[in-house]
């Protein structure tokens, strides 16, 4: 019974939703292009999803966030355990990277475009940089949080040091260093679009905002509904990844 | 640093030397438009999160007393917790403008929803013997809610309120940075518009502090919270 009522309320919000957008658009409150109804941008997204100028953009923001994801978990993954598994640097290090990671990424993105130019490098470095702290942050934390008498243990049984990050560290610290991706994950979609917001010729914030430009405000919403559309397929497919991960170790 | 870069390995054109940089924070730091600049981005911060929570916490109540919509509508708000919200703000600027209501209105945006989701959190968290008492001493619902549940569910509330004005700070200096209008985010934008690297640099290591700062007074704030409510 609840699940029905639960789903009713769902389909009602959807449609008070589609509801008011249609009525706003229609009451002359907006001009007509700001608010375009909801069959306009559906049929814009048809037109979209139509040109191969839209694969093309949507290929490039995918091997960027791709790109970008692998740096940050090579990185952060390498300086979360190094981090982690010293007590000195993680007292030192550790208030850095949380203040750092507490700034908008975004504002680095003038370095970012000093050190490797504004081409698709830009978008790869702000991603990885964006997806580094809360990869970084999150392993450290793994590490740190094995308990003592493990690694006591497993030295008792005089193993090597690759044996202990092997079958001690690496086992415990999995979880949160899959946390840490799926954080990072969604952090580097933004670090990767907005930097193709602010500069760039190719990809799908650079669709949308040369959209906005234009005023082409129904294809604006379209290739904003397709943009939150792969941010969800994605971050979906990585859950689903990581949980088989989980279960497979 | 000054050495790498004074021996020429690295052009100061893309690392200016530390020295100049520490002596252009200085001057950014008495230079009165740079505190406007401040002051701009955290009223916006502060004018965001006021009508964030304001929002926030009257659904959150209205979730809380009505369970099945909070059932129904907690994964929404979750989802688009974990949407790239900021992503939103060309439409803001068709709807706005490149005016202060677009920042203000994104950073409510990305305020309001972690205020929601933890706000229900915390008041489901309140034990039912607090109410069962309060009702046996015949309080009123008001009562209840202002005596009882807001109390009891400080702790869990502000961790909404922090997180909502951290997302807020974040998403507002990005957006000034991204529409070159407003504060922190515009200096930077603005210096790198001029190429002037070395106050480029000085304006971001004063992002990185005022951020660091904002965050650690949060969380001295809430740790009295939690002392206060614990006992």
């Amino acid at each position: 019974m609840i699940r029905i009522q639960i789903t009713l309320i769902r389909l009602a919000l959807l449609v008070f939703t589609i509801a008011c957008w249609e009525l706003i658009s229609y009451s002359g409150l907006f001009y007509k292009e700001v608010f375009p109804s909801i069959t306009t941008i559906l049929w814009e997204l048809t037109i979209l999803l139509r040109t191969s100028e839209f694969y093309g953009h949507t290929w490039v923001t995918l091997f960027e966030v791709g790109a970008g994801l692998f740096f940050a978990i090579s990185l952060g993954g390498v300086t979360g355990i190094i981090i982690g598994s010293s007590q000195v640097l993680h007292r030192g290090l550790d208030p850095i990277l949380v203040a750092l990671a507490t700034t908008p990424k975004i504002i680095f993105f003038p370095i970012i475009m000093l050190l490797v130019g504004i081409g698709v490098e830009s978008k790869i470095a702000m991603g990885a940089l964006s997806a580094y702290f809360p990869i970084c942050l999150s392993t450290a934390a793994g590490i740190r949080s094995v308990p003592q008498v493990f690694i006591d243990s497993a030295k008792s049984f005089d193993v090597s040091r690759l044996q202990l990050i092997r079958f001690i560290y690496f086992p415990a610290v999995l979880p949160e260093l899959l946390t840490g991706v799926r954080l990072g994950l969604g952090v580097c979609i933004i670090g990767v679009l907005l930097g193709e917001i602010k500069i760039s010729n190719q990809g799908l914030g650079f669709m949308a905002i040369e959209y906005y430009n234009m005023f082409n405000v129904p294809a604006l919403y379209a290739s904003l509904i397709v943009i939150f559309g792969m941010a969800v397929v994605i971050n979906l497919a990585i859950d689903y990844i990581l949980s088989k991960a989980v279960i497979n170790r | 640093m000054q050495v790498v870069v004074s021996t020429g390995l690295v052009s100061e054109l893309i690392v200016p030397k530390p020295v100049p940089m520490v002596m252009a924070l200085v001057d950014m730091l008495q230079d009165q438009e740079v505190w406007n600049f401040f002051v701009i981005t955290f009223a916006s911060t502060l004018v965001a999160n006021l009508i964030a929570i304001g929002f926030g916490l009257s659904v959150a109540l209205l979730l809380h007393y009505k369970q099945v919509w909070a059932k129904a509508t907690t994964p929404i708000f979750g989802a688009l917790f974990a949407a790239p919200m900021i992503l939103l703000y060309p439409i803001f600027l068709v709807l706005f403008g490149r005016t202060q209501t677009t920042i203000i209105a994104m950073g409510a945006l990305t305020g309001f929803i972690p205020i929601v989701l933890n706000t229900v959190v915390a008041l489901d968290a309140v034990p039912k013997t607090l109410r069962a008492v309060a009702k046996s001493y015949g309080c009123s619902t008001r009562q209840e809610i202002f005596y009882v549940v807001i109390p009891g569910a400080a702790a869990g509330m502000f961790v909404g309120i922090r997180l909502g004005l951290i997302y807020s700070l974040v998403n507002i200096i990005g957006i000034e940075f991204l529409i070159n209008f407003g504060g922190l985010g515009y200096l930077v934008s603005h210096m790198y518009d001029l190429f002037e690297i070395t106050k480029m640099y000085a304006a971001i290591i004063l992002v990185i502090t005022v951020s660091a700062m904002f965050y650690v007074t949060l969380n001295l704030i809430q740790a009295r919270i939690n002392r206060i409510s614990l006992g």
